[in-house]
């Protein structure tokens, strides 16, 4: 994958005990402010989980996908991952394979079209990846 | 901040020449982005292979505070760059003007944030800031600040424009306007390029496009309509072979927005106004030579033109190949040998 596509790593799969944890990169050259996040959409095992049920981890902050837009103030660093945790009942177990499609769409905020309206980049990985 | 350490003596790429060598760590972003180094790991492996002195950023990729710069930032950095004897030639900047969503950046917040970025280049110890925005009343604003700083602001000129195109000629009328030795322009070699990069080739092949359609492409790429009329050409054509063009993400708009086909004669048309270099490249073949980007005839033009400056080895490969695909590292050490002999050739004709 290159640097406008690369979304999941090798060692995405995060286990959590409520569920599931997923490292994203930013599918760009450079560190963006979490505001430039449009959306975020998770897939495991070919299930779609609902918007409402992820939150989003950076470091120790914790959002709903939802409050990202107003995160003008906050840098995805990009060597940091945005770790989006999925609720499961069954976490899985270490070294579980799991089929994982992560998609993120960006607003570049420094790309400017017309007023009001910038480039955008769609990204999206689907790969089977084992917890860690 | 504490005053800027002396300039360090840069040596010439090749006896004789005003053309200094280095890189921008974006050539590495790749590897950066992975998590490869950190900072100082990053200038260690530049320092091993040699491919400095220069060193360029683009701010919002290497800092972490971006747009701010700590001081346990700017120490460390300092240190490292003592260290290694490297020279800061350009910071990137980023003017983020539609960092919030309900509303685009004031003139006053673009200002501010651009000024933020400045202090930063300042503090590191840049004498250039690559700048995004030539709009008039921000330059003229922010033109007492790179005084006081001792900065020259330089508008990057990348694909798919050149020093004549429209936009670009209001911008030199803009600096004909203004008259101060601080305004120019960073060259990128994106803009004349001669064919297109195999390394996208390979991408969009391996997404699905055959020969044929690669040979369309090309032969689209390499018409003098603007950009969005040959992206719609080309669009056109993936659908009277039943491609849809999303199943190529944005790869076919890239290619056409990441290369362009300005004969290199122009750059002197402005060669006094560079101030500073992409030595943008996507490969080095077998023959040592850049399979898209006709360096011996660009550094020619920049030899004659009399530039002294960086050549800032740009590799861009990184947007169409996978990690690992490449060792950028090898790749700028080969083009400095490039651009080694190519001004070695180009002093040897003028002579």
């Amino acid at each position: 994958m290159a640097t406008g596509d690369t979304v999941l790593t090798d060692d995405s799969l995060i286990r959590r005990p409520d569920g599931l944890g997923i490292a994203l990169t930013v599918p760009w050259y450079r560190s963006l402010w979490l505001s430039s996040v449009s959306s975020v959409a998770v897939r495991v095992a070919g299930r779609e989980i609902p918007t409402a049920d992820l939150r989003v981890e950076l470091g120790d902050r914790v959002f709903t996908v939802d409050e990202l837009p107003e995160q003008w103030d906050v840098l995805w660093f990009i060597q940091d991952r945005l770790v989006v945790v999925v609720p499961m009942d069954e976490p899985p177990a270490a070294g579980e394979q799991l089929d994982v499609e992560a998609t993120v769409d960006l607003r570049l905020p420094y790309m400017q079209i017309a007023p009001m309206t910038y480039v955008t980049n769609h990204a999206t990985s689907r790969r089977a990846l084992a917890a860690r | 901040m504490t005053a800027t350490a002396p300039t360090r003596e840069v040596p010439p790429a090749v006896p004789g020449s005003d053309i200094a060598l280095g890189l921008t760590l974006y050539s590495l972003t790749s590897e950066w982005a992975a998590g490869r180094y950190d900072l100082a790991g990053l200038l260690d492996v530049v320092d091993a292979a040699g491919i400095g002195p220069g060193i360029e950023i683009v701010a919002s990729q290497t800092i972490r505070t971006y747009p701010d710069v700590t001081p346990e930032f700017v120490r460390a950095w300092r240190d490292a760059f003592d260290r290694h004897g490297f020279v800061p030639s350009s910071f990137g900047c980023n003017l983020d003007m539609g960092r919030r969503r309900d509303r685009d950046m004031t003139p006053e917040e673009e200002y501010e944030f651009t000024v933020t970025q400045f202090r930063s280049a300042h503090a590191l110890g840049f004498p250039l800031v690559r700048i995004q925005s030539a709009a008039p009343e921000l330059i003229r604003r922010l033109l007492p600040v790179a005084e006081e700083l001792d900065l020259t602001m330089g508008w990057e000129l990348h694909a798919p424009l050149g020093p004549n195109s429209p936009k670009v000629m209001e911008i030199r009328e803009t600096y004909a306007e203004i008259d101060s030795p601080r305004l120019g322009f960073v060259a990128d070699f994106s803009s004349t390029m001669h064919a297109m990069s195999p390394t996208i080739l390979r991408k969009l092949a391996r997404m699905g496009l055959e020969a044929q359609d690669l040979e369309k492409l090309q032969e689209i790429w390499a018409t003098d309509a603007d950009i969005n009329a040959r992206h719609g050409a080309f669009v056109q054509y993936l659908h009277t072979r039943g491609i849809a063009p999303e199943s190529l993400g944005s790869f076919a708009r890239l290619a056409f927005n990441m290369h362009g086909h300005v004969d290199p004669a122009e750059w002197s048309d402005i060669m006094p106004q560079i101030k500073h270099v992409h030595a943008k490249f996507y490969d080095i073949d077998e023959h040592g030579d850049e399979p898209a980007i006709d360096y011996p005839a660009i550094v020619r033009e920049f030899v004659r033109g009399g530039y002294r400056g960086f050549f800032s080895s740009e590799w861009e490969g990184h947007a169409f190949a996978d990690l690992d695909e490449a060792d950028p590292v090898a790749l700028v050490r080969a083009q400095h040998d490039l651009i080694r002999r190519s001004i070695t050739d180009a002093l040897a004709q003028e002579g």
